[in-house]
């Protein structure tokens, strides 16, 4: 926000004018990339199972999840005779609002995050854990006994996951010695190349985190909360058009942040994997590569971003439904001591190595 | 122990398969797009083109399997020689064994390629060659 603090308005114009504009841009760039993910996944499933994907509308395809959308907007919105029609209808919200908000805690580029915070990371984990509340509503106001069993596998699963990611997590903030993203990032810069990223002294972490936050996605192969082949639709079976499509928005919405988030904490966030910026080679002026570098700092961001979501969409292609005891099995036994270890290597890597 | 690395090998292998399929052709068919041509197809049956040779001989109403398709009248030219008047198939009935063709004389029943016909209209099923 200091950013802004040199605009000539008031303060009491300035604060709502730029949260406004913070949320406007998170926004259209969530819609943008929740209709680009769903082709993405659609085609790249297509791909792996030797298929060619949504081909109809469109370019080869591409304008399918706009007309998905469309067709989900005009559809009929049923609320069942027996449900609770508020929780019904609050459980969406509960699920979305949280997902979207955390979208402004990630520091895009060196410039713009539209909230910095001293504890971003904290911020953005603890929010990103109300969405269960949102998905145990809707299986108890469904009043359908496939809702409710799959929100009830879904609090099981979140006790699971909760515990390592935030363990993980913490292997950075050692690592880095704050909370706030910014710095997280910063001092991944340490190098000025890919070898200062957290991803090399804590590769565990890495691989703790990346198993749990896809069990938060509640994707394959953790995909209890919704498994198809076992209760229809999971908690949101009774639901139809725009709150369907709100818990559709918040899965892929979801995906992407928490990549993003994942690339910010282990991969160096928007810095360059060479150190210096490809702008910084440009024979120009620095009024114009000011702006580029940050435009570039946004593509290396979302590059990164994306390397991660095509890993997901690969893990679903390969990878079958888990059983939800050997799941749960999996993250107690294997994978919350996994990540327990890495604290203790990262903290040997840290009194030994120095103060990075 | 070695059971758990032998489970993590199986689950590179594994990615891996799924990850070659990538750089594979799509086995997918492009069905009214692209259509298959297909050399000795029994399709519809259609009369050959050109003027009409058929001499009324009655071989392909005698060989069809599926009695009442194919219809024949006949009527007498100026020499009061006896020629065909009308050749009616109704392709509702027809089976496509493929039999009348393969017996005509002169040819003018002919197979053709087209395996997607149909018709809100029974009539419109029925073809008819006329002198």
């Amino acid at each position: 926000m200091n950013y802004f603090n040199i605009s000539y308005f008031p303060d009491y114009v300035y604060i709502p004018l730029y949260y406004l504009i913070g949320f406007i841009v998170v926004a259209v760039l969530m819609l943008f990339v929740v209709l680009f993910l769903v082709l993405l996944e659609r085609k790249l499933l297509g791909f792996f199972t030797v298929r060619v994907g949504p081909n109809r509308v469109g370019f080869h395809g591409a304008l399918q999840t706009v007309a998905d959308a469309i067709k989900l907007l005009f559809k009929e919105d049923i609320i069942p005779l027996k449900a609770d029609k508020l929780l019904f209808t609050l459980s969406p919200i509960l699920v979305f609002a949280p997902i979207m908000t955390v979208w402004a805690y990630i520091p895009f580029n060196g410039f713009f995050a539209v909230q910095n915070s001293v504890v971003g990371s904290l911020i953005f984990l603890s929010l990103l854990s109300f969405p269960i509340l949102g998905i145990l509503f809707a299986g108890i106001s469904s009043a359908n006994k496939y809702s409710l069993l799959g929100s009830l596998r879904a609090c099981a699963q979140t006790l699971c996951y909760e515990l390592p990611i935030f363990i993980s997590l913490l292997s950075v903030v050692i690592l880095s010695g704050s909370l706030d993203l910014n710095d997280i990032v910063s001092a991944q810069s340490i190098n000025n190349n890919c070898f200062g990223w957290f991803i090399i002294p804590s590769l565990l972490g890495f691989i703790t985190f990346y198993i749990s936050s896809v069990a938060m996605m509640n994707r394959v192969p953790f995909d209890f909360p919704e498994a198809e082949s076992e209760f229809v639709g999971g908690y949101h079976t009774e639901y139809s058009g725009m709150k369907f499509a709100m818990f559709f928005l918040a899965e892929y919405a979801s995906m992407f942040i928490l990549c993003a988030f994942m690339a910010t904490i282990f991969l160096g966030g928007f810095l360059s994997p060479f150190g210096k910026y490809i702008s910084d080679f440009l024979p120009l002026s620095d009024l114009i590569k000011t702006p580029l570098i940050f435009i570039e700092q946004f593509f290396w961001l979302i590059l990164k971003t994306m390397v991660l979501v095509v890993a997901v969409i690969w893990t679903r292609a390969t990878l079958p439904r888990l059983r939800i005891d050997r799941s749960l099995e999996f993250f107690w036994k294997l994978i919350l001591p996994l990540s327990i270890l890495n604290i203790f290597i990262v903290c040997l890597i840290k009194l030994f190595m120095g103060a990075r | 122990m070695v059971k758990f690395f032998r489970h993590i090998i199986s689950l590179i292998i594994g990615y891996f398969t799924i990850g070659s399929n990538l750089i594979k052709k799509p086995v997918t068919v492009f069905y009214p797009e692209k259509k298959k041509e297909h050399k000795n197809l029994r399709g519809k049956i259609s009369f050959a083109e050109g003027e009409c040779k058929c001499i009324a001989c009655g071989i392909c109403k005698s060989v069809c399997p599926s009695k009442g398709t194919i219809k024949i009248t006949t009527k007498e030219d100026e020499g009061s020689k006896k020629v065909l008047d009308e050749l009616s198939i109704d392709l509702s009935q027809c089976i496509q064994c493929g039999n009348c063709a393969e017996n005509c004389p002169t040819k003018t029943l002919i197979m053709t390629n087209d395996y997607e016909y149909s018709s809100t209209d029974k009539i419109d099923l029925i073809i008819r060659l006329r002198r």
